[in-house]
């Protein structure tokens, strides 16, 4: 079922896409053509656009393009433009070429043939006229209908008078029409005298403009023109570029026919262009400067002319005597800034002044923005209560007057200073140096209250670094660390020790053992088997004593008979030792020895 | 005879003529020193900065040159210099009441006020970086000569206790001053008259302000040509590397 319904919604799907094509197949229409100049008059350095337009099923049609002395036809390419409305279905072709004249007289381009489907169609004539250069550039007065025709222009607007040394802000637009390219284009240069001109910005302004139908790229520079001397002064602008103009290529066939290449609609990209430099040049102004009136001028006109307004501030208001306050002036507004200077602090001997710092903060255009002043002022005494009035003048140009500003006083606290005005340093200079001084030649001092220069230079360093970077410091540093672990351990072990007793009586225990023992092998060594044999005995006392915890001299052989096991060394020993102090029994080397390993092996395995 | 004689000579004869050489090259640096110094008391503050600079250069640094140099800057009116050679001084004797005073004079002659200090600052700042540390060894030492004290039994437990708590006591504040002081002891000072705050290390980048020559700033990091930086008054900004200079030469 399913299957059945899809198929049928196929079938219908396919009827209808098939009766629309039909329906929008159009009827081969009749064929029309046309031809269009877009200028009918042009100088010689520029071209004029030919546009041949045919209308109707018309896609094999051929245009031989007639000859025409002096003349030469640059094709610029097609378009083709498809239009259905209400269903009716109408197509048109448009072949563009650029006419360029070796010289400039009247001229006519006589019909044009349009061959297509074996039907020729013809235009028909077109008359136009080719000027000298120059004769038809454009001017400042807007003629409107003069700078539609041309390819590229300079517009200026600016007009009116104008005060010597005033920022007047033009705008230097440069038009380039879209149907053109352009390279290499200049920066505008001004042309004439009397007037100076303000750098141009790097980066101008891009912008597009249409003027009486014709779409234009715009480039705008915003600066500023100033008059330097009074009078009327005639000046303009120039600008150089390059048009570009395509080159019409040869065919491409090799058997002399037309090839797919062929097509105008490749010249843009295979035909390669010719660099033709033109130079566009505004319409002249009439700048007029005029002197600014000396008539009640200010005494403290230092030339800014424009419109300004001040901001004075200072930092801190409350300082002692000698201590520096800061004096910020802004002095923000449009105008020309390099004449506007700091407004002088007034002359008096209650204030020391130094030399103010200059910054100037564009905000947008190069004639507006805040040019800051910054001063140090010290009050000299403590009677000071006020920062005087600072002024500032300029003239207005738009009120034809002179203003000042005055920022009035500002109330500040001066104490009286807490510290001793110290001395002019007095430099001495040592008996044998002061045969070298000349005799006119006393101590200078420009600024006063320094302390007096050193006479011996001290000790020299290689670095600048604190004691405990340096290598001796560290190195005491780490003995004393170690001294301190050191006893630390040392008091920590006292301590224990001090805790247990019984440690400290093995401590001695061994101590005496090892004296006792020493003792023996001394007499070993000596061969005097009676000392030997004596050292073994007070040996076997001592450590039996601290074993048994008696007293080691009262230690007899009946007492390590009973607490020792019968077969021990020591047994032995001191039975021998007995029979020596009482008997005058000796020993050979070789006993000796053996007595002393035994000694020693028993003694340990006591411990 | 002769051998046993010859080393003894020639360590001798090799001793005095260093000694010698070495009292005449301090003799020669004393002597350029004070033509230094003569240049200065003449009021030829260009050239004694020269012969000062030249001492400096060839023996390393030393408190009184730096000062007598830093006096030739304010002289000549460079204050950023002036300060810079003010501080290097002090790092090397930082009692010398002639270069605290000076350095004072110049930066309040030049409004570089430094920000208020927090009580716990000025404590701080009673006692100088070495005088801290010195306190600190001499605290380890007393802590030692408690302990011997306490093994030898010489005083009562109680009374050497205290004097170790007190001892790692004070090691631990002398300890922590030292490293309060150390954060400050190597800042840079502002060389030009001109130098600006910036807010990215490029040229053309927007400037937070003008900072004044003479002004001590604490570089954090580095990028190309620029360093970002703190002054005393707790501005950030960046800073052309060629318009500062670290107080201590690494």
């Amino acid at each position: 079922m399913i299957k059945r319904f899809t198929s049928f919604h196929t079938l219908l799907f396919g009827c209808v896409v098939l009766f629309a094509m039909l329906a929008i197949v159009p009827a081969r229409a009749e064929v029309s053509v046309e031809a269009s100049l877009s200028h009918h008059s042009f100088p010689v350095n520029r071209a004029a656009q030919l546009s041949i337009t045919i209308r109707g099923n018309s896609n094999s049609a051929t245009i031989q393009l007639p000859d025409v002395k002096n003349i030469t036809f640059h094709s610029r390419g097609q378009s083709t433009q498809v239009n259905m409305i209400n269903g009716s279905y109408s197509s048109s072709l448009t072949r563009t070429y650029l006419v360029q004249a070796a010289k400039a007289g009247k001229y006519t381009i006589p019909p044009i043939r349009v061959n297509d489907g074996g039907k020729s169609f013809s235009t028909k004539a077109i008359n136009f006229e080719v000027t000298p250069v120059g004769t038809q550039g454009n001017n400042s007065t807007g003629n409107e209908k003069t700078t539609v025709n041309d390819i590229a222009f300079i517009r200026i607007e600016q007009s009116g008078n104008h005060f010597t040394g005033e920022m007047v802000p033009v705008t230097i637009k440069a038009y380039f029409s879209e149907k053109y390219r352009f390279s290499q284009i200049d920066r505008p240069v001004l042309k004439g005298d009397g007037v100076v001109m303000s750098p141009l910005p790097e980066e101008p302004e891009q912008t597009r403009e249409s003027l009486g139908g014709a779409s234009y790229n715009v480039i705008s520079w915003k600066t500023a023109l100033s008059g330097i001397k009074t009078g009327k002064h005639p000046i303009s602008f120039t600008l150089d570029c390059s048009l570009l103009i395509a080159q019409q290529r040869r065919s491409l066939s090799p058997f002399g026919g037309s090839s797919l290449f062929d097509d105008s609609f490749f010249d843009n990209f295979l035909g390669g262009y010719q660099r033709k430099s033109i130079s566009l040049t505004s319409g002249e102004l009439s700048f007029n400067v005029i002197p600014i009136p000396s008539e009640g001028q200010p005494a403290d006109f230092s030339g800014a002319i424009g419109d300004f307004t001040m901001q004075v501030r200072v930092t801190p208001i409350k300082v002692e005597v000698g201590e520096p306050l800061t004096l910020t002036i802004d002095i923000s507004g449009e105008g020309n800034f390099d004449r506007v200077n700091t407004p002088s602090f007034p002359k008096s001997p209650l204030w020391k002044t130094y030399a103010p710092t200059t910054e100037f903060i564009r905000q947008g255009s190069i004639f507006s923005g805040t040019k800051k002043f910054e001063q140090a002022v010290i009050a000299k005494t403590d009677t000071v209560r006020n920062i005087p009035s600072l002024s500032f003048t300029f003239f207005n140009p738009h009120k034809h007057k002179f203003i000042t500003i005055d920022s009035g006083e500002i109330p500040i606290e001066v104490k009286r200073s807490n510290q001793p005005v110290q001395k002019q340093p007095v430099v001495s200079v040592p008996q044998h140096q002061q045969q070298l001084k000349t005799a006119a030649s006393p101590p200078v001092a420009e600024i006063s209250g320094l302390a007096p220069i050193h006479l011996k230079t001290g000790s020299f360093h290689q670095k600048i670094i604190p004691l405990f970077q340096k290598s001796w410091f560290i190195a005491l540093s780490l003995l004393c660390f170690l001294v301190l672990l050191a006893l630390i351990f040392l008091r920590i072990r006292l301590s224990n020790v001090s805790k247990k007793p019984e440690i400290r009586e093995k401590q001695l225990a061994l101590q005496l053992l090892t004296k006792d023992l020493h003792s023996v092998e001394q007499a070993e060594a000596s061969g005097d088997s009676l000392a030997f044999l004596m050292a073994c005995r007070t040996t076997i006392q001592n450590m039996l004593g601290f074993i048994w915890q008696t007293e080691p001299t009262a230690i007899s052989l009946a007492d390590i008979r009973d607490r020792l096991q019968s077969d021990s060394g020591l047994i032995t020993i001191f039975e021998a030792a007995g029979q020596a102090a009482y008997g005058g029994e000796t020993l050979s080397d070789k006993q000796m020895q053996n007595y002393s390993t035994t000694l020693k092996t028993e003694l340990e395995n006591l411990l | 005879m002769k051998t046993r004689y010859f080393i003894p000579i020639l360590l001798l004869f090799t001793m005095i003529l260093s000694v010698s050489a070495a009292v005449s090259g301090k003799n020669s640096i004393e002597t350029r020193f004070q033509q230094a110094n003569e240049s200065y008391s003449r009021g030829n503050y260009q050239k004694a900065i020269e012969q000062y600079v030249e001492i400096l250069e060839e023996n390393g640094y030393s408190a009184a040159v730096l000062s007598n140099l830093a006096n030739s800057y304010v002289q000549t009116g460079e204050t950023g210099k002036a300060v810079l050679n003010y501080e290097r001084a002090l790092r090397l004797a930082p009692s010398s009441s002639d270069i605290k005073s000076n350095l004072n004079m110049v930066r309040k002659n030049n409004g570089l006020f430094p920000k208020d200090s927090s009580w716990s600052e000025q404590a701080i700042h009673v006692l100088t970086i070495n005088q801290w540390t010195v306190m600190a060894c001499i605290a380890l030492l007393f802590c030692s000569l408690s302990q011997f004290i306490a093994i030898r039994g010489y005083m009562t437990k109680k009374v050497t206790t205290g004097v170790t708590i007190a001892s790692i006591f004070i090691f631990a504040l002398a300890t922590s001053a030292t490293a309060f002081h150390y954060q400050y002891f190597n800042p840079s000072v502002v060389i030009s008259p001109k130098a600006r705050l910036l807010v990215s290390p490029f040229a053309s980048s927007a400037s937070i302000g003008i900072i004044q020559e003479g002004r001590l700033i604490y570089p954090e990091k580095n990028h190309g040509d620029y360093v970002y930086v703190t002054d005393e008054t707790n501005r950030k900004g960046w800073i052309h590397f060629h318009s500062i200079e670290a107080v201590c030469v690494k």
